[in-house]
C-alpha cells in the first residue's frame, strides 16, 4: 500500500535538458498557459509604460476625482492654482470666452451688489436721520462739538456694539500676509506691514516674558479697538474688532483658523512666499466680518412712564370733561326743545359763544333764562328770535285770557281747539268775548253755554230778597239761617266783582229787626246786634274795595207806622234783611264798622 | 507676486535703518535714531519677470546691552549683514550674527555690506579682510546709505539669490 506510485510528473527541464525535450516543454507550456502568458505580458507593459495607459486612466478618471474630492479638500487645493493659471491664461488669450461664460451670473451679481449698496446707504441715511433728529442725536452732536470729534465717530461710539473691521491671515513662521479681508468702512493701512508687525509683537512678547510654548499674545487692546489673535501651527489669524467683541467671536475666529489650516495643509507646506494659494480663503474669512449695533433698550425709563401717565390722565380728564360737557349740552338742548312756544332752528357752540336762533311766541318764557340757569353767562349768548304764535293749548288759553280779559267770575278752558267759558260774567262782556274769541289763533270754536250772564241790578235784587230770621230775644244765627250765608256770600262776591269791573261802588245795608217784645231800648240793641251778626258771618265789613256794609235797624216803632202787625209780621220783625244800592264813585273813606 | 522676508543684521549704529530708508524711500537723514526692537518696511521689486515684495525687518543693532532675538529671524528667507567700515569691531559683530543666523535659519542666502563708503579714508576695514570673506563665499558689497552707492544692487542681488535658491 505504501509503495510509491509511479510519478506522473514530467521530469524537470533542468534534469531533462535535451533540446528536443525543451522544445516539447515549451510547446506544452504554450498550449496550456498561452492566455495567461498574454495577460501577464499586457500587465507588465502597463506597469513599465504608464504613459501609454491614458485610455485606461480616462475610464476611471471621473470616478477617481469624485472619490478623492469626497475625502478632503486636498484635491481642490491641488487643482486651484492650475485652474487659476489656466483661467488667467485663457483670459489673456481670449477674454471674450470667459466674459460670455460668466455674463449670466455677472448681471445678477452686479444688481445684487447695487441693491446691497443702496440698502446700506438707506440704512446709513435712516440712522443719520434718526440720530440727527432725536434728542439722543442732539446730545451726541453737542458731545461731538464739545470734544472736537467728528459726529460720525461719536455716533459709532454710542451705537456700535462691535464691528469686525479686518482679518489678517498670516504665515506663522515668516510673518508674511497670506490673505486679508476688511469691512467696507474699515480704514486700511498697509496690511503687509501690519501683518509683519503683529508677528514681531508676538515674538517680542513671547521672548520677553518667556512664556511657555503654546501660550502667545492673544489680545491687543487700544481704546475702542481690539485685536484678537489666534495662533495655529501654520498660521496666525488676527481679527481687528472695534467695540466690545462678544465671546463667541473668538471661538469663531479659532474655528476659522483651524479649518483653513486643515484644508490648506498642502498650500502651507508648499508656501514659498506666494500667497495666491490662499485667495480661496476669502469667503471663509469674510464670514467673520460682521457688525452688530446696539439694540434699542426695551426697558422704558421712569420718566417716560410719568409722561405717559400724565398724558393718559390728561386724556381721561379731557374725555370726562368732554363727556360731561356733551351731556350738559344735550340736557340744555332738550330743555330748550321742550320749551313751549319755542322753535329752535340754530343752536351752535363756537368756543365759549353760544348762538341761538328760532321762533318764539311772545308769551313763551325767555330761553336765555334756561341757559343762565345752566350756568352759562348771558354775555356768552347771542340770540335772534322771530315772533310767532304757538298753537300749544296753554298758549292759546293764555292768549285768549289776555285778549278776552274775562272777569274773575268767569273761567276759560281750552280743550281740543274749543274755548269754553264758565262762571259768571256780565252780559256785555259775554257778547264782546264771543266776537273776539274767533279771532284768536288756534281757537276753532267758542262755547259759553255754561256762562251765566247777570247784571248788577239782578244781583242787587237777589240780595235784597235774602233775610235771616232770629229767635225771639236772640242775635245768634239759627242753623237754618247759617245755611243761607254761603249763597249770599257768593252773590255778594259776584256783585263786588261786577262793581269792580264797572267802576261802581255798592253799599249793602244790613237792616236788623226786633219785635215789640221787651223794652224799646233793648230791642234797638238787639236789632243792631242781629245786623252785625249777619255782617260778621258774611266776612265782616271789609268785604271788598267796591262793596261796603252798613247797618240799619227796623224796630216795632218804625214798622208800626207803615203797616199793621200780624203774628207773621211780628215774626218777620226778628230778622236781618238787606238794602243794596249803587253809588257811582268808590268812597274814599273807610266803611263804617 | 511673491513675498520674501529678509532681515538686516548688524552692530549698533552701522546704518541698517539708513540703508533700508535709502532703499525704500530714496532718502537719507543725518539725524540718528536708534531702532528699538524692530521696524518693518516693504519694497516691491521686479526681478526678471517676477514681482517680488520684500518685507524688510530692520532689527535693532546688537551691542553689549541688546542681544539679537532669534525669534525675529525666524521665517526669514535671507538676510543682510551690515558693518560699519569705520569700525572694525562691527565686522566681527556681523560675523557673529552670521553664525547666529545660520544656526537659526540654516543655510539661507545672505549678503554683507560694509557701509559708509562715503568716508573711505576713515575706514578700519581693509580690502584684504573683505577679500578673505569673499574667498569664504560671502557676497560682499561696499556702499553708502548716505550717497545711495551700492544700495539697490545690494537688495537686488540678495533678491535674485533668494529666487534662485527657491
Amino acid at each position: 500500500m505504501n509503495q510509491p506510485r509511479p510519478s506522473n510528473q514530467p521530469p524537470s527541464p533542468d534534469t531533462a535538458a535535451s533540446p528536443q525535450l525543451k522544445q516539447e516543454w515549451a510547446e506544452l507550456r504554450t498550449l496550456l498557459l498561452a492566455p495567461e502568458q498574454t495577460q501577464l505580458t499586457e500587465l507588465r507593459n502597463r506597469i513599465d509604460h504608464t504613459e501609454t495607459d491614458a485610455p485606461s486612466v480616462s475610464k476611471v478618471l471621473a470616478e477617481a476625482i469624485t472619490l478623492r474630492g469626497k475625502q478632503d479638500e486636498r484635491l481642490t487645493a491641488a487643482l486651484t492654482p492650475h485652474i487659476q493659471t489656466a483661467l488667467t491664461s485663457s483670459v489673456r488669450r481670449n477674454p471674450h470666452v470667459i466674459a460670455e461664460a460668466i455674463a449670466p451670473i455677472m448681471g445678477p451679481a452686479i444688481r445684487q451688489a447695487i441693491v446691497r449698496t443702496l440698502q446700506g446707504m438707506m440704512q446709513s441715511f435712516n440712522q443719520t436721520i434718526d440720530h440727527s433728529l432725536s434728542p439722543k442725536g442732539l446730545a451726541w452732536r453737542i458731545e461731538a462739538w464739545r470734544t472736537g470729534r467728528p459726529f460720525a465717530e461719536v455716533v459709532l461710539l454710542h451705537t456700535l456694539r462691535f464691528r469686525v473691521e479686518q482679518l489678517f491671515l498670516i504665515h506663522r513662521d515668516t510673518g508674511l500676509l497670506l490673505h486679508h479681508v476688511a469691512s467696507d468702512t474699515a480704514v486700511i493701512h498697509d496690511q503687509q506691514l501690519v501683518s509683519g508687525m503683529l508677528t514681531a509683537i508676538q515674538a517680542f512678547v513671547q521672548d520677553t516674558f518667556s512664556t511657555p510654548r503654546g501660550q502667545t499674545l492673544n489680545t491687543l487692546e487700544v481704546g475702542e479697538c481690539r485685536v484678537l489673535i489666534e495662533q495655529g501651527s501654520q498660521a496666525i489669524l488676527a481679527c481687528v474688532v472695534r467695540g466690545t467683541a462678544p465671546g463667541y467671536l473668538r471661538a469663531q475666529v479659532q474655528q476659522t483658523l483651524e479649518s483653513i489650516q486643515l484644508d490648506y495643509a498642502d498650500a502651507f507646506a508648499a508656501f514659498d512666499g506666494n500667497p495666491s494659494g490662499f485667495d480661496a480663503t476669502h469667503d471663509r474669512l469674510m464670514e467673520c466680518v460682521q457688525t452688530q449695533y446696539e439694540t434699542p433698550r426695551t426697558r422704558t425709563s421712569p420718566m417716560t412712564w410719568v409722561i405717559l401717565s400724565g398724558i393718559s390722565l390728561a386724556i381721561a380728564l379731557w374725555g370726562w370733561t368732554s363727556y360731561h360737557n356733551n351731556q350738559h349740552w344735550r340736557h340744555i338742548t332738550q330743555r330748550l326743545s321742550a320749551m313751549p312756544g319755542i322753535v329752535i332752528t340754530t343752536l351752535e357752540r363756537d368756543g365759549n359763544r353760544i348762538h341761538l336762533a328760532g321762533l318764539r311766541d311772545p308769551l313763551a318764557e325767555d330761553p336765555e333764562q334756561i341757559l343762565v340757569e345752566e350756568g352759562i353767562s348771558s354775555e356768552q349768548i347771542t340770540a335772534h328770535w322771530s315772533p310767532y304764535y304757538s298753537l300749544d293749548p296753554p298758549f292759546i288759553r293764555q292768549r285768549a285770557t289776555a285778549m278776552l280779559n274775562p272777569p274773575p267770575t268767569a273761567t276759560l278752558h281750552f280743550q281740543e281747539e274749543h274755548l269754553i267759558v264758565t262762571g259768571t260774567a256780565s252780559h256785555a262782556w259775554a257778547i264782546e268775548a264771543k266776537k273776539t274769541a274767533r279771532l284768536i289763533p288756534g281757537i276753532q270754536d267758542y262755547r259759553d253755554d255754561d256762562l251765566r250772564t247777570v247784571s248788577i241790578e239782578q244781583l242787587i235784587e237777589q240780595i235784597n230778597l235774602v233775610s235771616f230770621l232770629f229767635d225771639s230775644g236772640s242775635s245768634t244765627l239759627s242753623e237754618q239761617a247759617q245755611g243761607k250765608i254761603g249763597p249770599l256770600r257768593t252773590l255778594l262776591e259776584d256783585l263786588q266783582i261786577l262793581a269792580q269791573s264797572s267802576g261802581q261802588h255798592i253799599v249793602v245795608e244790613a237792616i236788623g229787626g226786633a219785635d215789640e217784645t221787651g223794652p224799646e231800648t233793648m230791642n234797638l240793641l238787639l236789632a243792631t246786634a242781629r245786623a252785625h251778626t249777619v255782617i260778621a258771618a258774611l266776612g265782616g265789613p271789609s268785604f271788598g274795595s267796591h262793596l261796603t256794609f252798613t247797618t240799619g235797624i227796623e224796630t216795632m216803632s218804625t214798622v208800626s207806622r207803615s203797616r199793621a202787625l200780624t203774628p207773621h209780621t211780628r215774626k218777620l220783625l226778628r230778622r236781618t234783611s238787606f238794602f243794596t244800592s249803587i253809588k257811582d264813585k268808590v268812597p274814599q273813606v273807610a266803611p263804617t264798622p | 507676486m511673491i513675498q520674501k522676508k529678509i532681515c538686516l543684521l548688524g552692530g549698533f549704529a552701522v546704518g541698517k535703518t539708513s540703508l533700508v530708508r535709502r532703499f525704500v524711500t530714496g532718502m537719507f537723514s543725518e539725524l540718528y535714531q536708534t531702532t528699538i526692537g524692530v521696524t518693518i518696511e516693504k519694497k516691491a521689486l521686479l526681478v526678471g519677470d517676477q514681482d517680488v515684495t520684500l518685507m524688510i525687518w530692520d532689527l535693532y543693532g546688537e551691542d553689549d546691552f541688546q542681544k539679537m532675538r532669534e525669534s525675529y529671524l525666524r521665517g526669514s528667507s535671507g538676510y543682510i549683514l551690515v558693518a560699519d567700515g569705520m569700525r572694525r569691531s562691527t565686522l566681527d559683530t556681523a560675523e557673529a550674527l552670521h553664525q547666529l543666523a545660520q544656526s537659526t535659519l540654516g543655510p539661507v542666502p545672505f549678503v554683507l555690506i560694509v557701509n559708509k563708503a562715503d568716508q573711505l579714508k576713515e575706514w578700519e576695514i581693509d580690502e584684504a579682510t573683505l577679500a578673505r570673506l569673499r574667498h569664504k563665499g560671502w557676497l560682499v558689497f561696499t556702499g553708502s546709505a548716505k550717497t545711495g552707492e551700492g544700495v539697490p544692487e545690494l537688495f537686488m542681488r540678495l533678491t535674485q539669490t533668494l529666487l534662485e535658491a527657491a
